[in-house]
Parts: C-alpha cells; structure tokens; sequence
C-alpha cells in the first residue's frame, strides 16, 4: 500500500473524512498513472472503468464533430476530478479526455468502489452526495456556457 | 442668431423649438479626430482619438466613459479602454453591434467623430491600495477595465497581489491577445484566461470564466474585485467571488444601460433611484446587488 496514495485520498475533498477503514479499502482500488503531453486518457465510446482525481497538469475534454474536428469544452486541472461515467449504467465515456500537459493523477478502478459501495450502502451514499455536488458544479458551469454570456 | 463664439443654437425641427448651448456644455460635442484604428476581432475595432479643440480636454479616469457621435447615424456610450497616464490621446474599443456602433467601427484615419465627456464614476484606484486586486472580465468587458490594469501596472508597488482572469466566446473572439501576454510575462501578475470551446489549436484552459475564479491566488480577507462584462456574467462571477471568502462590499461592478444625454438629465439609464451615467457606470457591488435580482430592469 502507497502511502502516497494514501495522503493524497484521505486529502482529497471527494474523500476528506471518510472512515479510516474505509479509506484502507479505497487504496486497494487506487494507482498512480502519469499521462505525458497530449496522451489520450480515454476516448468517447470506451468502457468508463476509472475515475482520476488529477494531482498536476491539465486534462481537456473534448467532443468530436463531423465538420470542425475536435472541439474542447472544458478543462480540469490539480485537484479535479476526472470521469463520473464509472457510476451510471452503461459505463461507457461520453467525451475524449487529453492531457494537455504532463499530467499526473491517481487512478482508481470504479468497479472496484461500485463494489465497496454495494458492501457498505452508508459509503454509497456519502460518496454518491460528494459526487453529486461536483456534478452539480459542472452542471452549473455548462450552463453559463451555453448562455453565452459574453454576449 | 449670434450669441457669440461659446453659443451654438440648435433647432428642433420636429418641435420647432430653438435651444442655445454654451460651446462648453456637456451635450455639445467637441470635434475629434481618429489617428489611428486597429481591428481587435471581427467584430471590434479600437480607435484611437486626437483631440481638434485642445480645450475640451478633461482629464478622464479608468471607468469612465465618453458619449461618442458618428455624425449623421446617433451618438452612444463607449468606455474608455486606454492607457489613462496618457491624457493626449483617447482610445476606445467598440464592438459592431448595430446602427451607431457599425457606423463608429467604420470611421478611418483622418475621420471626424463627437465627443462628450468624460461621464461617469471611476474603477476605486485608491480604494485598491495596498490589497489583492481580482479583475474579471469577460468578452468586451475586458476594454473598460483595460485602464486599471495599465494604472496598476505604472504604479505597481502601491497594490499587492494583483490577478486577472479573462473569458471570451472563442480563441479568436479575445481582445488584446499581444497585451495579454505581455501581462503574463509579468511575474508579479496572475493571468489567466478561457474560452467556451475551442480547437486542438489552442492550447489554453476551456470553461466559463467563474471556474478561474477558485485557481486564483489572493487572500480574501485583503482583496477586492473589480468585474466588467454583461450582466449575467458579472451576477454568476459575484457570487463565485463572494463563494470564494471576498467581502461583498470589496467587490465593484460596472452596469450598463441605454443612454442618451450621459449627464443624469433624461433619466434614459435609471437604475431604482439611481442613473447609470452620473452614480455609475461602476458601483461598489452593494448598490446594485438588489437589481441583479429584478427581471426586466
Ligand atoms: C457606460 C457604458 C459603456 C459602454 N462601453 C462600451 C465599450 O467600451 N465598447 C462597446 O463596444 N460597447 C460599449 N457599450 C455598449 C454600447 O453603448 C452599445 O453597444 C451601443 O449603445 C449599441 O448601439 P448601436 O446603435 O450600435 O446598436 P443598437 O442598434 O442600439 O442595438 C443593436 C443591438 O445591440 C444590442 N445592444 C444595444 N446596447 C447594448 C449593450 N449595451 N450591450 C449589449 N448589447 C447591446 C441591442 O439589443 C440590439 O440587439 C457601453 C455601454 C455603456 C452604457
Ligand atoms: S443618460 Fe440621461 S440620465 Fe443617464
């Protein structure tokens, strides 16, 4: 076990305060991985079986259109989160991830917390109410840019 | 009629009335010249102001505004987004959005256009002293506030931590791409800036410019915040400023209504019991905090 990856978990606000014992269990899902510049972290389609929390550099999520090619739409950088897709049925991706610079993370395996979560439905719900909130903040983002307002 | 060189007479042709101005009074417009234009984007244009009449100038102060005349076609608002250290010449940005403004961006060199002002309330410089300045802006809202950051720039020791963050439509939809990078080599100036959505050809941060607000570095106990750009972006900015520990009343915003005298005469641009031209444009967020929350003012 990583004390590493243990710091960086029990410091991560989607985690912060969560049960020692549970945190124990949720470093056994988790591994470093380091994506160099302009690496593909996934691609829209494929199965959605991690999530990042991203440590340092800056991820773009980017859509594909027909007629302009790649578009980006948003960029993450130290202290997001990468993926929520590992949660919801069909767990596939619905957006490109590229590090757009060197990019360094901790990886954890959403089977594997789907998993914990069903063993411990306390876990379930604390984390599906973290995870809500962060969605809620992107929500909210996407929103205003959609309302164009710079207009 | 002759009242003397500092009287113009006007007549009114549709009530046949005949008014007399002094030469020197703000609703006459004093004769400018455009030296120089420069194209921001595709639809923005910056021109640059020679005054004809020496004794009209006034000094001007960032956030302030002059009532510009294309002759023939109106007269609006523009800010001044020139550096205000230099008071011989007066530069404004102007986006092509209809009649007057298409009419303004069109003028070239050697052009003639009228000039009242300048109008209006001023960015709290001296308010600033000594603490963390936050500057967002956001699409063209970035030529109003463009003056405090060339006063902060020219009199960098009297501020602390100063940071900017800037978002616009696209990459190619930015204002002043040279300048802001001459900000970010800056190594006592945070610079950051977004679009909505770009292409694999740029290589800056994608999002609403409320998600740079909690990556920038400033103390909220000592900051204040000076935001410009439409309404609905300063609302959304305000409170993820506010989220983010700044005290309300270190916050300043600068409004923006349709105008016609620009002196707090025809009440064009009440805002409550306030008139944008003469109490604004820029306000301490507290004054204004109850009109971003009624629809249709
Ligand atoms: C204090 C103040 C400072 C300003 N500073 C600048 C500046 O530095 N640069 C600049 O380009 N503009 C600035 N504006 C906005 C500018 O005055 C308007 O864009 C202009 O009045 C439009 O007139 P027009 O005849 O070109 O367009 P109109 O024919 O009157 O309108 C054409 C279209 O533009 C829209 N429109 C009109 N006014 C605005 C507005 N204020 N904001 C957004 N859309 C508008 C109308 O809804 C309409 O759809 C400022 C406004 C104020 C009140
Ligand atoms: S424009 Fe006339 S009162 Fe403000």
């Amino acid at each position: 076990m990583s004390n590493f990856i243990a710091e960086q978990l029990s410091e991560h606000p989607i985690f912060k305060g969560l049960p020692f014992i549970t945190l124990n269990d949720m470093i056994d899902c988790a591994s470093e991985k380091i994506f160099s510049r302009g690496s593909t972290i996934f691609l829209e389609g494929e199965d959605a079986n991690y999530f990042y929390l991203i440590l340092s550099g800056a991820v773009d999520l980017s859509l594909h259109t027909h007629n302009k090619g790649p578009i980006a739409i948003q960029s993450l950088h130290n202290g997001d989160i990468l993926g929520w897709s590992w949660l919801f049925s069909p767990f596939v991706w619905h957006f490109d991830a590229l590090a757009r610079e060197k990019t360094n993370t901790i990886r954890i395996d959403g089977k594997c917390i789907r998993k914990l979560c069903k063993d411990n439905p306390e876990l379930g719900y604390e984390l599906m109410n973290r995870f809500s909130k962060v969605m809620l903040d992107r929500l909210n983002a996407t929103r205003l840019q959609l309302v164009d307002i710079y207009g | 009629m002759q009242l003397g060189y500092n009287w113009l007479i006007y007549m009114d042709n549709d009530s046949n009335s005949i008014m007399a101005f002094n030469r020197h009074s703000p609703l006459i417009p004093g004769i400018f010249e455009v030296k120089s234009k420069s194209k921001e984007t595709h639809d923005t244009w910056s021109i640059v102001l020679n005054n004809k009449e020496p004794c009209r100038v006034e000094t001007f102060n960032p956030g302030q505004f002059n009532m510009l005349y294309a002759y023939g076609t109106g007269e609006i608002p523009i800010s001044i987004s020139g550096d205000c250290s230099n008071q011989k010449y007066i530069v404004h940005t102007i986006r092509d959005v209809g009649k007057v403004s298409h009419a303004l961006c069109n003028l070239k060199s050697g052009d003639q256009v009228g000039v009242r002002g300048p109008f209006g309330t001023t960015w709290p410089m001296d308010q600033l002293k000594g603490k963390d300045v936050v500057i967002i802006g956001g699409g063209i809202g970035l030529a109003p506030i463009r003056p405090v950051i060339f006063h902060i720039l020219e009199n960098r020791d009297d501020y602390n931590r100063v940071a900017i963050a800037y978002g616009a439509r696209a990459p190619e939809e930015m204002l002043y791409p040279t300048q802001i990078m001459d900000w970010r080599s800056h190594l006592d100036m945070q610079v950051r800036v977004t679009v909505d959505s770009a292409s694999p050809k740029w290589h800056g941060q994608v999002g609403v410019v409320t998600t740079l607000i909690p990556r920038l570095n400033f103390n909220p106990d000592n900051t204040a915040a000076l935001v410009c750009g439409p309404e609905i972006m300063i609302r959304f900015a305000v409170k993820e400023l506010i989220s983010n520990g700044i005290n309300p009343d270190e916050i300043w915003v600068s409004m923006e209504r349709n105008m016609k005298c620009g002196i707090g005469l025809s009440g064009h641009c009440q805002m409550g019991s306030m008139f944008v031209c003469k109490d604004g444009p820029v306000f301490n967020y507290m004054d204004v905090e109850r009109y971003f929350r009624i629809k249709e003012l």
